[in-house]
């Protein structure tokens, strides 16, 4: 039971991510260089956050064409679990593992703060240790978090179940407050808040481990 | 070596027509006048470098030369070993040209044209990226209210794009519109967002 997480250009909480599901979790965790094709004995993988490949053009538009994520495909719809935190969020979008786009902030501000998030659906094994409509507080840090789809997009994803979660007082204009969203079948979840921020009590408490724990369960 | 100099020369001639032949620039009897007429004089010169049979490397020895060999039969054995020769040969040299050099002679141009000389095609474009109309752009509501901060008022509408600028090489407009057509989809525009426009010149 291994976790990969793939480490991009610019990627600045991959660290973070393996201190989380590592040292504070205790499950064992790799790191996956941008290059490397080979995901054989991984059970989970990660994309963390930061901004690969500087960012350039969009958010993980050039990310998106790594080679680790061709394997990524592969791995994600042989059900294999991947997680998208905040840049790596914007990477799943743009390599459409799930719908829709990440946009500059409705105010124009890198927001760096607490938010408190609602879950809307617990049906995926992210968010099904907590029940519907529970309310926790993650930390957030983007500049470019709106979410963004077209009203169908938006209809299927409700209809699917797959809004993951919602802010309780939207900080950035993301249609319709979301905050993560998973694919249909739930195995695949990105969202803009980082639970390997809150994954232990001396340092922004343990909201988020819940989530991380979800890779290997 | 003179041989296999005058050899390759000939091959040469031979593959260019031939691929005057197989690229198919000349209607189908002229193929067939074309294939022959660069086949005779090439199997007419081929007795000429009977004389030089002793030269020849022992790969062009055939089963049969070496039966023949054997046999005491050392004339037809050297006429077995001549024309085993030279056709390896020229096979050998048209099978490398047409697989290896003319497979990579861009599509479209001139077969009597060298690849490595002829400039292709290059195509000078610009794609310009622009936010749907049903996305809010805030950079550009925030460049608005700059605007009348300035003193110019009645800025009604002010988006903020991106415009790429780009050369690229292709063997035709059909070619370079199709790719750039992928490009703007794929890469530099996200269409979930995104619209763009192509603006293709040649300069």
């Amino acid at each position: 039971m291994t976790i990969g997480v793939v480490v991009f250009p610019g990627s600045n909480c991959d660290r973070d991510v393996r201190w989380a599901t590592e040292g504070c979790l205790g499950m064992p965790t790799r790191y996956l260089w941008h290059e490397e094709r080979d995901l054989s004995g991984l059970d989970a993988v990660v994309l963390p956050g930061g901004f690969s490949y500087g960012d350039y053009l969009r958010c993980g538009a050039i990310a998106r064409f790594a080679p680790v994520l061709e394997s990524l495909l592969s791995f994600a719809s042989s059900g294999g679990r991947v997680l998208g935190i905040c840049n790596g969020f914007q990477v799943l979008t743009e390599l459409g593992l799930l719908p829709g786009a990440l946009t500059r902030n409705r105010d124009l501000h890198f927001i760096c703060e607490d938010t408190t998030l609602s879950v809307v659906s617990d049906r995926s094994p992210w968010l099904c240790s907590r029940g519907r409509g529970s309310q926790f507080s993650l930390p957030i840090a983007h500049g470019e978090g709106r979410y963004q789809c077209s009203d169908d997009t938006l209809k299927q994803l409700q209809d699917d179940d797959a809004i993951a979660l919602q802010y309780c007082v939207n900080p950035n204009g993301s249609v319709g407050d979301i905050a993560g969203i998973t694919n249909a079948s739930g195995s695949v979840l990105g969202l803009m808040p980082h639970p390997e921020r809150a994954c232990d009590q001396q340092t922004g408490g343990t909201a988020g481990r819940a989530i991380l724990e979800a890779l290997l369960s | 070596m003179v041989i296999e100099l005058h050899l390759h020369a000939a091959a040469a001639v031979m593959v260019k027509t031939y691929g005057l032949v197989f690229e198919r620039q000349l209607p189908a009897p002229s193929r067939l006048i074309a294939f022959i007429a660069t086949v005779l004089p090439l199997l007419m010169l081929l007795p000429a470098f009977n004389r030089h049979a002793e030269r020849w490397p022992g790969w062009c020895c055939h089963a049969k030369t070496r039966r023949n060999q054997q046999a005491g039969l050392a004339q037809i054995a050297d006429q077995w070993s001549q024309w085993m020769g030279h056709g390896l040969a020229v096979a050998a040299r048209v099978f490398f040209n047409l697989h290896f050099v003319e497979r990579k002679r861009p599509p479209g141009l001139s077969i009597f044209n060298n690849c490595r000389s002829e400039p292709v095609p290059r195509y000078q474009a610009r794609v310009l990226v622009h936010l749907r109309p049903s996305v809010l752009d805030p950079a550009g509501e925030a460049a608005r209210a700059a605007a009348s901060r300035l003193g110019v008022d009645g800025v009604e509408r002010l988006r903020i794009g991106k415009a790429v600028e780009l050369e690229l090489e292709a063997s035709d407009e059909a070619e370079a519109r199709r790719n750039l057509e992928l490009l703007s989809d794929r890469l530099l525009a996200n269409p979930v967002i995104e619209n763009w426009t192509l603006e293709l010149t040649q300069p």
